[in-house]
C-alpha cells in the first residue's frame, strides 16, 4: 500500500482533536483509508435517536478523487437504497478537493435531516415518502427505533 | 722467386699450416714453428705496426740477388724457399753469409724433415684436405685453446719475427683523425683475378679495397629510390697495393655490403692473400683472401653526425608529410651505410651478447662470463664451403633470415624490459623531491613530488634531486636498439702472423651498436643521455601544470652551458653570424622555458606561475599577438629575461605561416621571426595532443620550435589512433621512432596488419621510458589513493517537456523518422547523415526549449552548418508562434489583472505580508509565499496542489472548477506572488506554458540551492551558446535580482573578458548565487572551477568523454566539497536515447582498434538507436 498522504494523517488526526458533534470516524488498524463511521441522527428528523453505522473509504487517488460512503445500518430514506448507497452531489459530480471527510459526513447528516424525494435513489421509498409523507416518516422513525439503536 | 717448386711450397705450406695448427701446435723446433702458424691463429702483433716484409718473389734488390747468387754457391742444393727464408732472418745480420749457413747447416735437419712432410703432404693432398676439415670438425670447441697456446708462443721465442714468407704488405698509418682501430671480424672470400699475373701471388700479401667509381656521378649510383642501379662489384675493385693497380674484384655479395663502407673513417679493411693457385694467374682465376674489418675511433665518436643527417630526415618528411619520402642522395647515401653496417655485422657473424638476467637495467657488466664472444669459428668452418658459389646463395638466405629473427627478438627483449617499468610499483617507488621553499611556494603532493624526481631525472638535473643518485642506485633506461657486443679477439692476419705489440690503447670489453641508427658507443649508452624531456601523461586534473611549474621553477634556466653556444649569444652585434646559422644553431635562449597552451588556458597558467613563483627575478611574459618587437631580443640580449614566455598554438601557427611565406621568397632574414628565431632552453606543450595531426599547420609550426628540453603535457596521450602519439614523439625526438620509416615499419603497419599486441607493446616500449601516467585510481605505496577527492553524485533527473515544446518535438520527429526510413530503406543513410544530424540537432533543441528553434546564432557552432532543411518550415513557425501566442494572450487576458490583484491583495495581504492560509487541498498551512497559485476567482492554494488538480481534472476530462467555489478556471488564469527588490508583493500571472521543461525545473533546483546553501556557486553546461543566452534571460527573469548574479562564459569572450568572467565568478560571495553559463567548447578543456560543487547539465553530450570533461572541471584536485551534478534529460525523447548511447560508448570505448567501416557501421547503429 503506498504510503498515507499527509492530508488523510492531518484528516485523521483532526477527526480525533477536534470532532464533530454527532459524528464518529475511527480509521482501522489495518487500513488507515477505512473508517468507521456513526452519524447521531439529527434532531426533529425522523431519524432521531438513532444511530447510525457507515462505512468510509478514501480512494488512492483522494483528495483528487471523493470518499466512498455507504450506510450499514439499515434505513428508510428516499436518498438511500437498501444496499445503503447514498445519493449525494459531493459524493459524485461535486466532489472537489477542497472538501474533506469531516465535510462530507455533516453533507450526510444534513441529507437525513432534509429527505430530497424528488432526487431519489430509493424508488419505491420516494414514491412513498411523496404520496404519504407521514406514513413514510412513521416507517422511518419505526426503522430508526428497529435497527438504529446503540449498541450497549 | 720464379720456379714451379716455390709455387708447389706455397701451397704445401698452406695445408701444412692448416694441419699443424689444428693437430700439434706443441712442436719446440724454431723452423717448424715458422711453417706451422695458422691462417688465423696466431702471434698477436701490433696492428700499427709498419711492416717492411719483403716477398722474394718482388725481390728486386740487389742485395738479395747477390745473397742468392752467394748463397747457392756455397750450397748448391739449397732451395730458392729457403733462401727466401735465410735472407729474411739474416739479412740485417752483420755477417750475413756466416750466420746464414751455420743457420742452414745447425738446423738443417729440421728443414730437411721439413720439407720431406711438405712432399708427403703434397702427395696425400686431397686427404689432407678431409683430415683438416675432420679436424676442424673434431675440435669445433678447442678454438679458444689452440688460440691461446698459439698467443703465447711470441714470449717463448720473443726475438722471432716472420720477414720472408710473406707476400708485399703497404705499411699502413692510420690516418690522423683515427686514434684507434679494433678488429671485430675476419672473413675468408674468393677473389676473381681481373689482370693476368706472370707470377703467382705469394702467401701472406697484402691487398688494398679501392672504391672506384671512375666516371661516375655520385649520384648516379643510387636511383631514386635508393636501390643500387649497379652492382657495387664493379666499384670495389682489389688493388695490388705495389704497383697501385688493379688485380682482383671482390665477389658481389661482399661488395654490396662494403661498398658503402668503404673510403669512409669508420671501417678499415684489410685484405691478404692466403691462398692463390701456384701457377700464373689468368683473369677469372680464384684467388683466397682474408678480408679482416676493424671498427675506428671514429664509428665511436661520430655518432652526432648521423644524427644529425636524420633529423634532417624528418624535419623534410614533416615539410611535406602527403609526399612520399624523398631523400637526398646524402641521405640514401646514409641509409646504405646504415644497412651496411647491419649486414657486415651479421656477415662476420658478430653477435649480440645477451645478459641472462633480463634486463638492460643492470649497469655494471657482472655478465662478461655469460657473454657470447664474437664467433669466428662459423667463418672458418665455412671457409671452404665459401669458395662454392652456391653456398653463398644459401648464406645470404640464413643472413636475411637472421635480421628477421633479430627484430624478432627485439621486440621479445622490450616486452620483458618494460614489463618491468610498466608496473605501477616502479612508478610508486620513485622517490620524492621536495622543491625548494625559496623558488616554489606550493606545497606539492606525494605523487606530485614524484613526478618532479622523474622530470628532472629526465632532465639529468641530478643535483636537484631531493635523494642521493648513487645510493640510490640510479635506474639507467638502454635503448633496445642498442645492442651490447664483445670485442672479439684479434685474429686478424696481420696482427696473428706478424704484429706483436698490443696497442689497443684501451681496455674496453664491450662496445654498444644501435645498428637501426649505424651508431656506436663503447659507453652504455642511456636514453635520457639523448633525450632531455619526456611526456607527462597523468589523468586529467592531476596537476600537471604545477608539475612543470614545479619543473620549471627547480631548473629555471641551463646552468652549465656548452660552450660554443654562449659565442653564438655572447656576440650578439655579429648580425651575419647569426643569421647565416641554419635553424640548427640558432642563438639559445639559456633561460626561457617557452610554453605553448591552449588560449583558454593562458590565464590561468599565467595566475599559477605568478602565485608559486617565489622569487622577484624569476618572471613570466605573455607573448600574444606581437606584444613584443623582438623576442630574440628580449630573450637573448636581456640580462634577465622572463623565465616563462607564455604563447599559444595558434600564435606559433601565425608565426610558421608568416615564416614560411617568408622562407618561400627566400628571404634569409625570415629565419629570424619571433618563436622561431631562438633555441629555447625547454619548451613544453600544455595539451600536447593538439599536435597530434601530422598534417596539422600547428603540428608543424610545434615541431619547427627548437629547444634544448621537451616536454609534452596531456592528459590523453592517445586519442583516436596510434599514430596520434607519432608526433609527440617527433617533437620529442626520440630515435629511432621520430623517423617515420621506423615508426611505420614498427606500428603503423603491423597496427594495419591487426597486430596490435605487437604494435602496442612496441608502442609501450617507446612511451614507457619518456613518459610518465598516473590516474587518479592509483593508490600509492600505503594503498592510499593518490588523489583523494571528494564524493561525486551524478543525478539524471527526467523531466516531461510542457505542451508547446511536445507539440514541436513531435512534429519535428515525425520528419525526422521519415527521412530516416526513407535512408534505411534506400540504403543511403550515411549520404543522408548531414540531413539526419540536423533533424537530431532539432530534436534536441526542441528538447531544450522551442525557442533555441528560432535561434540562428553563428558563434553556435552546430547551427552554423544547418541549413534550411526543413521543407515545411513555415508549418514549424506557425507551431512555435502558436506555442508563444498562448502565453501573449495570457498576459493579454489578463486585462482584469487590475481587480484580480485588488482582491488578491485585499484578501490575503496585510501590510504587504502574506497571511498565514491553509490550502484546502493539501490542508497544510501556511502556504509558502514563493508557492502560493491564486484562481482568478481569489482562492489560493499550494502550486503544486492546484497543478496536480488541474492535471486529474484534464486527464478525467472533466470541467475545471475552482475546488472552493466551482467557478470555472483554467490553466492560464492562475496568478502568483512576485517579490521585488523592496521586497514588494506584486500579483503577476502564473505562466507555465513559456518556460521549458529543463529551465522550469533549473530554476526550481536554484532556488532550493540558494534556500539550503547561500553562496553556493553553481555551473551550468550547454552545448548549445544560444541556450545559454535563454537560460541567461529566462534566469534573470525567474530569479531574485538582489541574490543571483550570472555569469557566462562562450566563445564570443575575449581573452581579457573571459579571465574577468572566471575571476568575479570565483570570488565567493554569501550573500549572492553566482551562476556560471559555461560553454564546454570555449572553455572546457583545462578550466578550473573547483570553486563550485554543484552543476547542472543542461542537455546530454554525444560522448560520455566530454561530459566528463565537463565534471571534471569542478571535480578535481582542490574540491573540497563532494560534488553535486544534476543531468537534466526529457524523457520518452532523443535525449533519453542519446543517453543509451552514451553507455555504449562507454562500454566499447571510443577510440582504438576502429576501422573507418566499423566506426561507418557504429554510426549507422547508433542512428537507427535513435530513431527505433
Amino acid at each position: 500500500m503506498a504510503s498515507l498522504p499527509k492530508r488523510i494523517i492531518k484528516e485523521t488526526e483532526r477527526l480525533v482533536s477536534d470532532p464533530v458533534p454527532g459524528i464518529t470516524a475511527e480509521p482501522h488498524d489495518d487500513n488507515l483509508r477505512y473508517f468507521s463511521v456513526t452519524i447521531e441522527g439529527p434532531e426533529g428528523s425522523p431519524y432521531e435517536h438513532g444511530i447510525f453505522d457507515l462505512e468510509l473509504f478514501l480512494p488512492d487517488d483522494y483528495p483528487m478523487e471523493s470518499p466512498k460512503v455507504r450506510f450499514l445500518t439499515k434505513i428508510y430514506h428516499p436518498n438511500i437504497d437498501r444496499l445503503g448507497r447514498i445519493c449525494l452531489d459531493v459524493l459524485k459530480t461535486n466532489w472537489s478537493p477542497a472538501l474533506q471527510i469531516r465535510t462530507v459526513l455533516l453533507s450526510i447528516q444534513a441529507l437525513l435531516a432534509s429527505p430530497n424525494p424528488n432526487d431519489p435513489l430509493a424508488n419505491d421509498v420516494a414514491e412513498d415518502w411523496i404520496k404519504n409523507e407521514t406514513g413514510a416518516i412513521a416507517t422511518a422513525k419505526e426503522w430508526t427505533q428497529k435497527y438504529a439503536q446503540a449498541k450497549e | 722467386m720464379s720456379g714451379d717448386g716455390g709455387e708447389d711450397n706455397i701451397k704445401r705450406r698452406f695445408f701444412k699450416d692448416e694441419l699443424e695448427s689444428s693437430v700439434d701446435n706443441s712442436s719446440t723446433i724454431d723452423i717448424s714453428f715458422d711453417k706451422k702458424d695458422s691462417i688465423l691463429f696466431g702471434n698477436s702483433s701490433n696492428m700499427m705496426k709498419v711492416e717492411e716484409d719483403q716477398d722474394n718473389t718482388q725481390f728486386t734488390d740487389e742485395k738479395f740477388k747477390e745473397f742468392q747468387v752467394i748463397l747457392s754457391g756455397m750450397l748448391p742444393d739449397i732451395e730458392n724457399d729457403l733462401i727466401n727464408d735465410l735472407y729474411k732472418r739474416f739479412k740485417d745480420h752483420d755477417n750475413l753469409y756466416d750466420a746464414a749457413v751455420e743457420f742452414y747447416f745447425s738446423k738443417q735437419e729440421v728443414l730437411e724433415h721439413k720439407v720431406y712432410e711438405e712432399n708427403i703432404i703434397q702427395i696425400e693432398e686431397e686427404d689432407e684436405e678431409e683430415n683438416r676439415q675432420k679436424n676442424i670438425d673434431q675440435y669445433p670447441s678447442s678454438i679458444s685453446e689452440i688460440h691461446n697456446s698459439s698467443q703465447e708462443m711470441p714470449n717463448v721465442y720473443p726475438l722471432r719475427k716472420r720477414r720472408k714468407e710473406y707476400g708485399f704488405r703497404e705499411s699502413k698509418q692510420l690516418k690522423k683523425s683515427i686514434d684507434w682501430k679494433r678488429f671485430i671480424g675476419a672473413y675468408q672470400v674468393n677473389a676473381m683475378i681481373t689482370r693476368p699475373m706472370l707470377k703467382p701471388l705469394q702467401y701472406g700479401t697484402g691487398f688494398k679495397i679501392v672504391k672506384d667509381i671512375g666516371k661516375q656521378q655520385r649520384n648516379k649510383i643510387y636511383s631514386s629510390s635508393g636501390k643500387n642501379n649497379l652492382s657495387m662489384s664493379s666499384f670495389v675493385k682489389i688493388y695490388d697495393s705495389q704497383t697501385n693497380r688493379e688485380v682482383a674484384k671482390l665477389p658481389e655479395h661482399i661488395s654490396d655490403i662494403i661498398f658503402p663502407l668503404l673510403e669512409r673513417d669508420e671501417f678499415i679493411f684489410d685484405l691478404t692473400l692466403i691462398y692463390s693457385e701456384p701457377r700464373r694467374l689468368r683473369i677469372g682465376d680464384n684467388i683466397v683472401l682474408q678480408l679482416d674489418v676493424f671498427l675506428t675511433s671514429t664509428l665511436f665518436s661520430q655518432g652526432k653526425d648521423i644524427n644529425i643527417s636524420q633529423n634532417n630526415i624528418t624535419k623534410q618528411a614533416f615539410a611535406f608529410p602527403n609526399m612520399k619520402l624523398s631523400e637526398t642522395i646524402t641521405e640514401i647515401e646514409n641509409r646504405e651505410y646504415q644497412t651496411a653496417i647491419v649486414k657486415i655485422f651479421s656477415l662476420l657473424n658478430v653477435i649480440e651478447v645477451i645478459d641472462e638476467n633480463v634486463s638492460f637495467l643492470d649497469s655494471d657488466d657482472k655478465n662478461e662470463d655469460s657473454a657470447i664472444i664474437i664467433d669466428l669459428e662459423g667463418n672458418d668452418g665455412t671457409t671452404n664451403t665459401d669458395i662454392d658459389n652456391s653456398n653463398i646463395v644459401v648464406r645470404d638466405n640464413i643472413e636475411s633470415s637472421q635480421l628477421s629473427q633479430g627484430n624478432e627478438l627485439n621486440i621479445n627483449q622490450i616486452n620483458a624490459f618494460y614489463k618491468v617499468v610498466q608496473s605501477d610499483n616502479s612508478i610508486l617507488k620513485i622517490p620524492e623531491t621536495t622543491p625548494d621553499k625559496t623558488k616554489f611556494k606550493y606545497s606539492l603532493r606525494r605523487y606530485q613530488k614524484q613526478g618532479l624526481t622523474w622530470m628532472l631525472k629526465q632532465e639529468q638535473e641530478f643535483s636537484k634531486l631531493g635523494y642521493d643518485i648513487e645510493r640510490e642506485g640510479q635506474v639507467d633506461v638502454v635503448n633496445p636498439f642498442w645492442k651490447k657486443y664483445k670485442w672479439p679477439k684479434d685474429m686478424s692476419w696481420e696482427n696473428q702472423k706478424i704484429g706483436t705489440e698490443k696497442d689497443v690503447t684501451f681496455e674496453a670489453n664491450y662496445f654498444y651498436s644501435n645498428l637501426y641508427t649505424g651508431k656506436f658507443a663503447i659507453e652504455r649508452p642511456i636514453m635520457r643521455s639523448t633525450l632531455k624531456g619526456g611526456i607527462l601523461a597523468d589523468e586529467m586534473g592531476l596537476g600537471k601544470t604545477i608539475s612543470a611549474l614545479a619543473l620549471i621553477l627547480t631548473v629555471p634556466y641551463h646552468k652549465d652551458m656548452p660552450l660554443e653556444i654562449p659565442d653564438l649569444s655572447s656576440q650578439p652585434n655579429n648580425k651575419l653570424n647569426i643569421s647565416s646559422h641554419v635553424s640548427q644553431n640558432l642563438p639559445y635562449a639559456s633561460k626561457t622555458t617557452l610554453v605553448v597552451v591552449p588560449m583558454s588556458l593562458l590565464t590561468q597558467w599565467y595566475e599559477e606561475f605568478n602565485s608559486v613563483n617565489a622569487k622577484d627575478e624569476l618572471k613570466c611574459e605573455i607573448y600574444y599577438g606581437g606584444n613584443v618587437s623582438s623576442l630574440k631580443s628580449l630573450l637573448i640580449r636581456n640580462k634577465n629575461p622572463p623565465t616563462v614566455v607564455l604563447t599559444t598554438y595558434g600564435i606559433v601557427q601565425n608565426e610558421w605561416i608568416k615564416l614560411s611565406k617568408v622562407t618561400s621568397t627566400s628571404t634569409p632574414s625570415g629565419k629570424n621571426l619571433g618563436l622561431f628565431s631562438v633555441k629555447f632552453f625547454r619548451i613544453i606543450l600544455d595539451e600536447g595532443h593538439i599536435i597530434r595531426n601530422r598534417s596539422n599547420v600547428t603540428s608543424k609550426a610545434v615541431l619547427n620550435l627548437s629547444g634544448e628540453r621537451k616536454w609534452v603535457l596531456t592528459g590523453t596521450p592517445i586519442i583516436n589512433r596510434i599514430d596520434d602519439l607519432y608526433n609527440l614523439i617527433n617533437f620529442l625526438n626520440i630515435e629511432p621512432w621520430s623517423q617515420v620509416r621506423f615508426w611505420k615499419n614498427f606500428v603503423t603497419i603491423p597496427f594495419e596488419q591487426k597486430e596490435f599486441k605487437k604494435a602496442f607493446n612496441i608502442v609501450n616500449s617507446i612511451i614507457e621510458p619518456i613518459s610518465l601516467r598516473r590516474t587518479k585510481q592509483m593508490k600509492d605505496t600505503n594503498g592510499e589513493p593518490l588523489v583523494k577527492l571528494p564524493a561525486i553524485e551524478v543525478l539524471i533527473e527526467k523531466l516531461n517537456m510542457n505542451e508547446p515544446q511536445s507539440d514541436v518535438y513531435n512534429y519535428l520527429l515525425q520528419g525526422a523518422e521519415q527521412s530516416v526510413r526513407k535512408g534505411i530503406q534506400q540504403g543511403n543513410l550515411l549520404k543522408k547523415y548531414s540531413t539526419i544530424l540536423v533533424h537530431i540537432l532539432r530534436l534536441r533543441q526542441a528538447c531544450c526549449d522551442i525557442q533555441l528553434l528560432n535561434k540562428s546564432d553563428d558563434s553556435d557552432e552546430d547551427l552554423r552548418d544547418v541549413s534550411p532543411i526543413l521543407e515545411d518550415a513555415n508549418s514549424l513557425t506557425k507551431l512555435i508562434h502558436k506555442s508563444s501566442e498562448t502565453s501573449e494572450s495570457l498576459s493579454i487576458n489578463s486585462s482584469n489583472k487590475q481587480t484580480i490583484n485588488e482582491i488578491i491583495t485585499t484578501k490575503y495581504l496585510i501590510n504587504n505580508k502574506f497571511i498565514e492560509v491553509e490550502c484546502f487541498i493539501c490542508i497544510q498551512e501556511p502556504i509558502n509565499v514563493m508557492n502560493v497559485v491564486f484562481t482568478q476567482c481569489g482562492h489560493c492554494f499550494c502550486e503544486d496542489c492546484i497543478l496536480s488538480y488541474i492535471k486529474y481534472q484534464i486527464d478525467k476530462k472533466s470541467d475545471l472548477k475552482c475546488p472552493i467555489c466551482r467557478e470555472e478556471i483554467s490553466k492560464s488564469s492562475l496568478y502568483r506572488f512576485k517579490i521585488d527588490d523592496e521586497n514588494i508583493l506584486t500579483v503577476i500571472p502564473y505562466i507555465t506554458s513559456s518556460k521549458s521543461a529543463k529551465i522550469e525545473a533549473l530554476i526550481v533546483h536554484l532556488g532550493r540551492l540558494f534556500e539550503k546553501s547561500p553562496g553556493e556557486q553553481v555551473v551550468v553546461f550547454s552545448q548549445f551558446s544560444s541556450y545559454l543566452d535563454i537560460l541567461e534571460k529566462e534566469l534573470m527573469q525567474a530569479l531574485p535580482k538582489n541574490t543571483t548574479e550570472i555569469y557566462k562564459f562562450d566563445g564570443k569572450l575575449s581573452l581579457k573578458e573571459r579571465s574577468n568572467v572566471l575571476q568575479q565568478f570565483k570570488i565567493k560571495s554569501l550573500e549572492k548565487q553566482k551562476i556560471l553559463l559555461l560553454s564546454l567548447k570555449a572553455g572546457g578543456v583545462g578550466l578550473n572551477l573547483t570553486c563550485c560543487s554543484h552543476a547542472f547539465i543542461m542537455d546530454p553530450w554525444w560522448s560520455p568523454s566530454m561530459e566528463d570533461q565537463a565534471v571534471d572541471r569542478i571535480h578535481r584536485i582542490g574540491q573540497k566539497n563532494p560534488v553535486t551534478v544534476i543531468k537534466f534529460i526529457i524523457s520518452n525523447t532523443i535525449e533519453e536515447k542519446m543517453l543509451r548511447i552514451q553507455d555504449r560508448k562507454r562500454s566499447i570505448g571510443e577510440a582504438m582498434d576502429v576501422t573507418e567501416d566499423t566506426r561507418r557501421q557504429r554510426r549507422i547503429e547508433e542512428i537507427q538507436m535513435l530513431f527505433e
